[in-house]
């Protein structure tokens, strides 16, 4: 990348509309680079899945955005302006296994916590908090559960808790760590619902995602990420058999699941798959 | 409490407040995972006392009082709080050996200056060895309420910072996403322990003072799903074994005030551990009780059901020695399973031998339906061998829910497993005494 685009003023190549852009982030833990140069612009209302093998730095380029990790050099930007100032307009879906699903809170209470920043310090969750943050809760289809410990939520469903958290942010950029892990049909259904709701409602959603079988359907643009950017763009241009290889390096089993999914599809992300889905 | 000396009920009181601003501050602790950091922080906090009371000395304080001592503490427990931090920071040295080694070095250090102030001429009155056991009884009245009054402030800092410091505990990453900051928090959650840790060191004393932030919230965490009660009955709890404690050491053996208090906290958990509803020991117990008288009837049911099915006749009495051969029970067993049946008025055993009532017979023909459901399920959809899903299909299906039959009942639907809901699908093998 020409060094332009580390002045305080945008590059030509970074547009302040973005709702998220990336300027050339390296994040090293220890010695070993887990992020190497990245530098991405996502697109307005995009619904974006990032894919990439183990280790090639999905998590940590959500974090790095949310500040979570130190950056070795870089600068991030929300909306044209720094994530510090930007804060409420970012919701943030962490992995499941990242907490204590034991931990003694109701499904509405963790739903609540989308709405501390608003609520502000030293405040009770006042009724009409808690009756959005049941609002959210009815949209992923727990409206029955928001009395339950999560414990005794099936994984699933602590999923859609999460999600539900993030909505009860009404932010603008929603960034979300492999949703899609380990949940049942159903959930898988109700999220990609609500993603393409959040598009339509003119938001931005950046996405882990581990499945190729669906990641053509899913999204409309990719992030192809294994350490550095291998690719990004809309899905058509980007879901290529060359450019996974690329992504997931030498893993053949990998690979092969690629190839497989590709071939099951007809060709990359073109209309077979969506007549498949209706 | 009037019949109670002024003096005596003040630091009683002291000493409940303590407790309940422990147990409520405690139940965040814990959540935080930095019980063992408290520890090194009450441990780091003796030799404050010491230099606080060769402070006070120096600059020539009237009247030996408490607050130069808790001063001292506070920087002191801080200070060893700091160098874990910093320890931590180094290369291959990890967080419970940092801990482990300031925990002792502080504490030993306590240990040195507080022995070399009694040697010293006036040290003995100073009493400072309370400070390591705890002694609540020798506290003066301006003591006490100075205790009082900070875990009165304390507690009421915890109630308005309670909403943060939960989000924070349960997904530090996410607060922080939303713009909290995690020093701050930590800090937030650290200097109300500290604030305590110091208060309760006459109370307590620094070996034990840990143990009323923790054993009170680990005894409520027994008592209900909701971190909001969590903190109250830890609070409860800390205030009653803190009260307990203070008082039997004025009235027995001359007892220190912390082992007493911890005891009393101690005695509270065990209750909570073993009567506790749903996740207490002995409802866990009855639940199993419970769980294999359900599975035996349940057992029963199902083998007379068979029986009479092969025969095509429901109303024939079936002989002990069927049923016996049929599930392979002991002659115990099945007269419990009879016992059992019998008091829930779903079989009759007279002479003639053992007959579903009409109740014992839709009762039969439900279980029957479920466990073949399963049977079904695990054949075609776990693929296991039609021989040996009898047993895998009993253990679990005595934990179907409703919804989860219905369930599936479609899967097998769809597949063509069965044709009509509701109906008692064929057995998926032959039905005959299990490994014959």
């Amino acid at each position: 990348m020409p060094p332009t685009a580390t002045s305080s003023t945008l590059g030509p190549e970074h547009s302040a509309a973005s709702p998220l852009s990336v300027h050339d982030v390296t994040v090293a833990y220890r010695r070993a680079p887990v992020l190497w140069d990245v530098d991405y612009d996502a697109p307005p209302r995009g619904l974006i899945g990032m894919v990439g093998p183990n280790g090639a730095g999905k998590s940590t380029l959500l974090k790095a955005v949310l500040g979570l990790v130190p950056m070795t050099s870089g600068r991030i930007e929300v909306f044209g302006r720094p994530v510090a100032t930007q804060r409420a307009r970012i919701a943030y879906v962490p992995q499941r296994e990242s907490v204590d699903w034991d931990f003694p809170v109701t499904a509405l209470d963790v739903v609540a916590m989308g709405r501390y920043r608003r609520i502000g310090w030293f405040r009770r969750v006042s009724r009409a908090h808690r009756d959005a943050a049941r609002a959210c809760l009815d949209q992923v289809g727990l409206a029955d559960y928001a009395g339950r410990q999560i414990g005794q939520l099936s994984g699933g469903q602590q999923q859609r808790v999460f999600l539900a958290r993030a909505l009860a942010q009404e932010a603008d950029l929603y960034l979300m760590d492999e949703p899609f892990a380990g949940v049942d049909a159903s959930t898988e259904r109700t999220i990609i619902d609500i993603l393409r709701r959040l598009q339509r409602e003119g938001k931005t959603c950046l996405v882990v995602h581990h499945d190729l079988h669906t990641v053509g359907e899913y999204f409309d643009h990719l992030l192809l990420l294994n350490v550095r950017v291998v690719a990004a763009g809309p899905t058509e241009n980007v879901l290529t058999e060359d450019l996974l290889r690329k992504t997931y390096g030498g893993r053949l089993t990998l690979l092969d699941r690629a190839g497989a999914a590709l071939e099951q599809q007809g060709s990359p992300a073109g209309p077979a798959v969506e007549s498949s889905r209706s | 409490m009037g019949w109670l000396p002024y003096n005596t009920t003040v630091v009683l009181f002291g000493a409940v407040i303590l407790g309940i601003a422990s147990g409520a501050v405690g139940t965040l602790l814990l959540f935080r995972g930095r019980a063992l950091l408290a520890d090194a922080l009450s441990h780091a906090a003796l030799p404050g006392v010491a230099v606080g009371f060769l402070l006070g000395l120096a600059l020539g304080v009237e009247g030996r009082p408490l607050w130069p001592l808790l001063l001292g503490a506070l920087v002191a427990g801080l200070l060893g709080v700091g160098a874990v931090s910093a320890l931590v920071r180094l290369p291959r040295v990890k967080a419970d050996a940092a801990i482990g080694v300031v925990l002792s070095v502080f504490f030993a250090v306590g240990i040195v200056l507080i022995v070399f102030i009694q040697q010293t001429p006036g040290g003995q009155k100073a009493g400072l060895t309370q400070f390591i056991f705890g002694q609540a009884a020798t506290m003066r009245l301006a003591d006490a309420q100075l205790i009082a009054f900070i875990a009165a402030a304390t507690l009421t800092l915890t109630a308005f910072t309670f909403k943060e410091l939960r989000l924070f505990c349960f997904d530090p990453e996410y607060a922080r996403g939303l713009g909290y900051s995690r020093t701050g928090l930590d800090l937030l959650l650290m200097m109300q322990v500290a604030l305590l840790t110091v208060i309760g060191l006459h109370t307590v004393g620094a070996l034990l003072m840990v143990a009323l932030l923790i054993v009170p919230a680990v005894a409520a965490r027994f008592w209900t799903e909701r971190m909001g009660w969590m903190a109250l009955v830890a609070a409860g709890f800390g205030g009653l074994g803190s009260g307990l404690g203070t008082a039997g050491s004025a009235i027995a053996f001359n007892l220190p005030t912390g082992p007493a208090i911890v005891l009393a906290c101690g005695g509270l958990f065990l209750i909570s551990l073993l009567v506790a509803p749903r996740r207490g020991v002995m409802a866990d117990l009855l639940r199993r009780v419970r769980l294999r008288r359900q599975t035996l009837h349940a057992h029963l049911l199902r083998a007379v059901y068979e029986i009479a099915e092969l025969s095509g006749d429901f109303g024939a009495p079936i002989d002990h020695a069927a049923l016996q051969t049929r599930r392979s029970w002991s002659q115990r067993q099945l007269r419990r399973a009879l016992r059992i049946g019998a008091s829930r008025r779903e079989i009759t055993v007279d002479p003639g031998g053992v007959r579903l009532t009409e109740r014992g017979r839709s009762a039969a023909r439900r279980s029957v339906r479920t466990h073949r459901l399963w049977e079904h399920f695990l054949t075609t959809h776990a693929d296991i061998a039609p021989s040996h899903v009898d047993r895998a299909a009993d253990d679990i299906e005595h934990v179907i829910g409703e919804d989860l039959m219905h369930e599936l009942e479609r899967a097998l639907l769809d597949r063509g497993v069965i044709t009509r809901p509701g109906d008692v699908p064929a057995s998926p093998h032959r039905i005959g005494r299990p490994g014959s």
